[in-house]
């Protein structure tokens, strides 16, 4: 996935993101989630960093689920009555699928940010809009500068003996004190940099030329080719296969389209891990004939 | 060693101090002591002794005889038997014989000696007033008496002859009364209490009073207390928990007296005033004789309390026997109707749920100590690894022991401050404001428009089925709510009745929005619709909660389709001109 076109990598992934981030379809979330952590234990290769994502998943999962239920009481199935308002069952199931929904669609974004390098940014959108291509990729890249400024600063002053964290009142002192420093910092900073690109001669009326290192070929084509019509097939699917959950929970169907949306909505989730795969034995087969 | 003692001291106060609040509701025995305590105080305001020989006085001894055996009525005592001497021959007539009974009793209770009276009264013999021709209060009186002071019978009158008398005067019905063929709630109390102690022996008694059990189960009102002669009151209600208690019917589980989820001790409470005292009917003043009746049954209550005992076996045999040996007993429907009471309809479905009311019945308290427990280890985890970190004396950990301490007992008093309730007793609960005024109101729910745009309702509406089918939700119904409430309480209640889903947004007192009623929401049927309410036929230009309703008055809710055009209302108003 690294290796291709960036406009084909970008297409898979509104396609999966689209997808991933407005069905509520039980099948659907079940499969961008898997399909994305799959994906994302691939890209970053870190056994500590996989668990850390998958516990902040959970715990985003857990208070969706949980403040859904305060704030909707539609549903036929009462649990409990808190507060004379009654919890159902039918409020957790979609509390459930929501907070599904949103890890899933924040690990495909991870992964995005992995792929979606800001050179890459800036290839696919360079030429069409390079002015909000800049914006993205400078925002993007602020948040990762952010951070590496605030532990610089912490660790400096750590250094002078002025960071305390004892307690947990101290600590959050402390951090509020970094963090008004850094912010600071970042307002400057943007001044600097509108400042310097001016200088560079940023902001000429004449339309300026881009360059990008990449090349797009065939495989891209079938990239995106793929992801689209899996797109089609999934979106039109689910257009003939509705899920509800209020009042009623509907019941989980294995019907003609429910089975094109699942089977072609996997497809497009697995196509990355496919791809890779695809590389490997082609490496391998490659190899054994030298 | 000393400094892990201390650790857990610290621990140990937090839960505690989480926990205390709820402490009232877990401690429950000592709640009949207050109420006793209550009526004492209530009641010191006058003396016993110059008002013997009073109905409310007698009572009032007799129940405290129980409660403070020693020694306390010696005024009392004299008083009464200084009255009872200064009756005289005529005193003694065959029609004050009721009166003097209970007067013997109170006597007893006081620890007086009244076998010498009760010889001189002819209570217990056939000479000057035959026992088969006495009244079934003098019959009840009189066996209550004899079991009382252990009379010892003598010549041709036994305590037999009483119960054969009393269980010929028992109607069809199962129950008792007075005159008349419809039982009263009173006597029929009354009749099981002084047969009670001859169940075990005798089949017959036991028979008779297994039909009149099931006839107060069927009297029973769905807020627990009873009713007679057409009013409910507070001395039926002690009377039948006086009876439970002397048939040793556990009467905070048994489910043939939890109506709704309401016992008949919680019944009683109704009556309860804020000065101790109980009233007679529902938000009166205190009353004498409610209040010593009351005394009655709480003590007695406490007694059975006290004693702790597993349940005899008769309160578990007898319905099966009744049921087996003698089908007549279970009192039939057609029979119930003639009852005098407005409301006896026997109720299948509240005695088939009410055995998950009875489980569920501590849920709240469950899941809160649970919540509490979380909290609790969590609060002790943290602390522990804090403490591992800075060791106990740190100035950094007292500022952290500090800190979570706050946070743990603010979300503790907002657990605490949850009301939670099972479905069973949400829908159990009635409307017990007693003190105001009551106007009578109706109330129609109605979403007959969706039909008109049927290809706009949510598709999960239209195959879920809960939409009625001629659009009535609600039929217009008749209903009583007290005084000065708003449209959107009476829509609170009646959904609340007859459980019809009810969301809304909002507060409950004012600027209230109806969401969604019976799982008809807003933009469910098109982007224009929702629910709107018309009070008289008028559409009101205000919340449901800030429209203070007057008798009379007309409520209904319309679902409309689009914004309110129709179903009649009419925006271009006169208030919209310009």
């Amino acid at each position: 996935m690294k290796n291709i076109h960036p406009s084909a990598a970008f297409i898979y992934f509104i396609a999966v993101i689209l997808v991933a981030s407005f069905s509520i379809n039980p099948g659907i979330v079940v499969i961008s989630v898997m399909g994305g952590l799959l994906f994302y234990g691939m890209l970053c290769g870190n056994v500590s960093k996989f668990m850390s994502h998958i516990a902040f998943c959970a715990v985003v999962w857990i208070i969706t689920m949980f403040i859904n239920v305060i704030f909707s009481h539609n549903g036929v199935i009462i649990i409990l009555f808190v507060n004379n308002k009654p919890i159902t069952m039918e409020a957790f199931l979609y509390g459930a699928a929501m907070g599904g929904m949103i890890a899933a669609a924040l690990t495909w974004c991870r992964c995005l940010s992995i792929i979606m390098t800001d050179e890459k940014v800036m290839c696919v959108m360079g030429g069409i809009l390079p002015k909000l291509a800049l914006l993205f990729s400078m925002a993007l890249r602020f948040i990762p500068r952010f951070r590496a400024q605030i532990k610089k600063v912490t660790e400096a002053q750590r250094a002078m003996g002025l960071y305390q964290e004892d307690s947990v009142i101290q600590k959050f002192k402390s951090a509020i004190k970094v963090f008004s420093a850094v912010v600071t910092w970042s307002l400057e900073n943007a001044i600097e940099t509108g400042d310097s690109m001016r200088a560079r001669g940023y902001g000429k009326k004449e339309k300026r030329t881009s360059f990008s290192i990449f090349k797009f070929g065939k495989r891209d084509g079938m990239v995106i080719a793929i992801s689209l019509a899996l797109l089609a097939a999934t979106m039109g699917a689910m257009s003939k296969y509705k899920f509800y959950y209020y009042p009623v929970v509907s019941e989980i169907k294995v019907s003609y389209w429910s089975g094109i949306m699942w089977t072609a909505y996997l497809i497009l989730a697995v196509m990355p891990v496919i791809l890779e795969i695809g590389a490997c034995v082609k490496w391998k087969f490659c190899r054994s004939k030298i | 060693m000393y400094s892990f003692v201390k650790r857990f001291m610290v621990v140990l106060f937090c839960f505690l101090l989480i926990l205390c609040g709820n402490i009232p509701k877990i401690v429950l025995a000592s709640d009949n002591h207050v109420l006793i305590n209550g009526i004492i105080e209530w009641k010191k305001i006058e003396t016993l002794d110059e008002s013997a020989g009073t109905s409310s006085t007698d009572w009032y001894v007799i129940a405290l005889g129980d409660y403070e055996p020693e020694g306390t009525f010696s005024d009392y005592l004299k008083a009464a038997t200084k009255f009872v001497n200064n009756l005289g021959a005529d005193g003694f007539e065959n029609d004050r014989i009721n009166d003097l009974q209970r007067m013997f009793l109170a006597i007893d209770a006081s620890g007086g000696d009244s076998s010498g009276y009760i010889t001189q009264a002819d209570i217990f013999s056939n000479d000057k007033y035959a026992i088969k021709d006495r009244t079934i209060n003098e019959l009840i009186f009189g066996l209550i008496l004899a079991d009382k002071t252990n009379y010892v019978f003598e010549g041709n009158v036994k305590s037999a002859d009483f119960i054969e008398a009393i269980i010929l005067l028992q109607l069809a019905d199962g129950g008792f009364a007075l005159s008349g063929t419809r039982s009263d709630t009173d006597m029929t109390a009354m009749a099981v209490q002084a047969l009670s102690p001859y169940v075990k022996e005798n089949l017959e008694v036991s028979k008779c009073v297994d039909k009149a059990v099931n006839t107060l189960s069927l009297m029973q009102k769905d807020t627990g207390d009873y009713s007679s002669f057409g009013v409910r009151n507070a001395e039926s209600t002690a009377q039948v928990l006086l009876a439970l208690c002397k048939m040793d019917i556990d009467y905070e589980n048994d489910s043939r007296f939890i109506k709704q989820g309401n016992t008949v001790y919680d019944g009683l409470l109704l009556y309860k005033k804020d000065d101790g005292s109980f009233s007679h009917i529902l938000g009166g003043n205190g009353n004498d004789i409610a209040c010593a009746q009351t005394l009655c049954a709480l003590v007695e209550t406490l007694n059975k309390k006290v004693e702790n005992t597993p349940t005899p076996e008769i309160a578990t045999n007898v319905p099966t026997e009744t049921a087996t040996t003698e089908p007549v007993a279970t009192v039939s429907p057609t029979e119930t109707i003639s009852l005098p009471t407005e409301t006896v309809v026997p109720n299948n479905s509240a005695v088939t749920t009410n055995p998950e009311i009875e489980n569920k019945n501590n849920i709240s308290l469950y899941i809160k100590v649970g919540l509490f427990g979380i909290i609790a280890i969590s609060t002790f985890l943290f602390l522990v690894i804090r403490a591992k970190k800075h060791g106990i004396k740190n100035k950094a950990f007292i500022a952290d022991l500090a800190l979570i301490l706050v946070i743990t007992v603010i979300v503790g008093i907002a657990i605490n401050s949850l009301d939670i309730k099972t479905p069973q007793q949400y829908y159990a609960e009635t409307n017990k404001q007693v003190n105001t005024k009551e106007i009578g109101v109706s109330i129609s729910i109605d979403c007959n428009t969706i039909y008109n745009n049927s290809t706009n309702i949510d598709t999960s509406l239209k195959e879920s089925g809960l939409l009625p089918e001629n659009g009535e939700i609600l039929p217009r119904t008749d209903c009583s709510i007290s005084e000065g409430s708003s449209v959107f309480d009476i829509l609170l209640n009646m959904t609340k009745e007859s459980k019809i889903q009810l969301e809304y947004a909002g507060g409950i007192t004012n600027s209230t929005y109806i969401k969604g009623i019976n799982y008809l929401y807003e933009f469910s049927c098109g982007s224009l619709s929702g629910w709107m309410y018309k009070v008289n036929g008028e559409f009101a230009d205000v919340s449901c909660s800030d429209y203070i309703l007057k008798e009379g008055d007309v409520v209904e809710f319309v679902y409309s389709c689009d914004l309110g055009r129709d179903i009649g209302q009419n925006w271009s108003g006169e208030d919209m001109a310009p």
